[in-house]
């Protein structure tokens, strides 16, 4: 009976058509330089990418690194200053709650957080925002290391680590003894962080609408992200960071006129004149899953 | 077979066996590309239906464990797969495919029953069960696919049966199914 439930259930679940029809048309085209990123994996990745074309370092987690290479067809991330860091270890306490392995100038491994030894990182953050509540927390803060803010940047990177496990991906069982455990964390890391500086005051802030969102156990999506801290707006929306200047991208504006037109384009620009302009393209059988292309 | 015909024979296979080890489709849908994307990057050439039915499995199996024991994926949860208020559809992927009204209700019980009892075991016992009920596979070539002994396949099979018909007793879950 059991054998036959499940068969039965299970005959029920196939990939969406057009997943299918996707892989055969990449399969198909094979064009080098495509590849499959979500949206948020991929803003984040070019962004990564162009900072360190620049000349900046970024520390980022292991897949988006992975993305960071893939776009920029950098080998080595050490090399190109992209610090992969891992998430190694887990406990319900904050303080201990994660260590992240970083890899050093010469590729060695080297445990622990983020320190203020490294190399300048730039910032952005990345907001997410409850479509019900209109609640806005940012799950990501790259942001420079050598400032005061740094600590401020640390706490929050680890309380937004937390955030995530719990409520984007939905580890923990609402009301259980580890949500309830993870939810006094991250109040116990709100604590922590210093609200003195404009940095502090918004990663506070971040984090206090993140609890209130998983106390009432509700779901929050992507909305938009822009860039903090060493950026240069102009009135047209432009910003410049160490020399490269980017056409304002609002994963808002991506998102609508993607699905409304099935594709859309991202250029940045270097103040040299150098354009990279990448085609995103829909794939229907998921809305946050989009096809990264350069464009010649 | 072109490799068209490869991704269409596979598709299913791949994305079930996907789905049993992650317990979403979400999940199901990243590994789904991963594994086909291997394919499309490797283009390994197959002997017979019989060789890329076990490679097929085997880099499904090794994309489900990466995907899952990622960075943020450390702890393996049970209750991934759907549970306390019932299977969503959405979620699950689990489409219609009943007759009658009546016999959708009843299917549906018995399903999100399952489910609920699924949930409660490893995600590698859900990957035997499924080898083993709805890929058909012998246990022989179970452990061929995953490079076990073929002693070892035979007793996790064995227990992951019993836990899932011991579960299934206590809860009295046996008893829906019997409708």
């Amino acid at each position: 009976m059991l054998e036959q439930t499940y068969k039965e259930m299970m005959n029920g679940i196939k990939p969406d058509a057009a997943l299918v029809e996707a892989m055969v048309e990449r399969q198909s085209e094979r064009k080098k330089g495509v590849f499959f990123l979500k949206p948020m994996k991929a803003a984040v990745a070019v962004l990564c990418g162009l900072m360190v074309l620049a000349g900046g370092t970024v520390a980022v987690d292991a897949a988006t690194g992975g993305a960071v290479r893939k776009l920029f067809g950098f080998r080595d991330s050490v090399v190109n200053g992209v610090y992969e860091a891992e998430y190694v270890e887990r406990k319900l306490e904050y303080k201990n709650h994660y260590r992240m392995t970083l890899y050093d100038e010469n590729g060695e491994k080297r445990a622990g957080f983020v320190s203020k030894q490294d190399t300048p990182v730039f910032s952005f953050r990345i907001e997410y925002k409850n479509v019900n509540t209109g609640n806005v927390f940012m799950p990501l803060t790259l942001h420079e290391l050598e400032s005061e803010d740094a600590y401020t940047w640390r706490v929050y990177w680890l309380m937004n680590s937390l955030v995530k496990e719990a409520l984007c991906q939905g580890r923990y069982e609402y009301g259980s003894e580890d949500y309830e455990g993870l939810v006094d964390s991250i109040e116990a890391g709100l604590e922590e962080i210093d609200r003195s500086t404009e940095l502090g005051e918004l990663c506070a802030l971040g984090i206090q609408y993140a609890i209130e969102d998983l106390k009432e156990n509700r779901n929050c999506r992507v909305l938009s992200f822009r860039i903090l801290d060493k950026i240069n707006w102009d009135e047209k929306g432009n910003y410049t960071v160490q020399g490269f200047s980017y056409v304002k991208a609002d994963l808002d504006e991506w998102m609508r006129e993607a699905e409304e037109n099935g594709t859309t384009e991202f250029t940045v620009e270097a103040d040299g004149g150098v354009k990279k302009t990448y085609k995103i393209k829909v794939n229907s059988y998921s809305p946050f899953t989009y096809t990264y292309e350069p464009v010649e | 077979m072109t490799p068209e015909g490869i991704i269409r024979t596979y598709s299913d296979t791949v994305y079930r066996i996907a789905f049993a080890r992650a317990g979403t489709k979400a999940d199901a849908d990243d590994i789904y590309q991963e594994v086909f994307l291997r394919y499309i990057r490797r283009a390994p050439e197959f002997r017979d239906e019989e060789h890329a039915k076990a490679w097929f499995i085997r880099v499904t199996v090794n994309c489900s464990r990466k995907y899952l024991g990622g960075a943020s994926r450390k702890k393996e949860v049970p209750g991934e797969w759907p549970a306390e208020n019932g299977p969503e559809k959405e979620e699950t992927g689990v489409t219609d495919s009943f007759g009658t009204p009546e016999e959708h209700i009843l299917a549906d019980e018995r399903m999100t029953e399952l489910l609920r009892e699924l949930q409660k075991l490893s995600s590698d016992a859900r990957l035997l069960l499924h080898l083993f009920y709805f890929e058909e596979l012998k246990t022989g070539e179970i452990a061929r696919v995953l490079h076990r002994k073929e002693s070892t396949v035979r007793v996790q099979l064995k227990r992951a049966r019993e836990q899932l018909r011991l579960q299934s007793e206590k809860d009295g879950v046996l008893e829906i199914l019997r409708g």
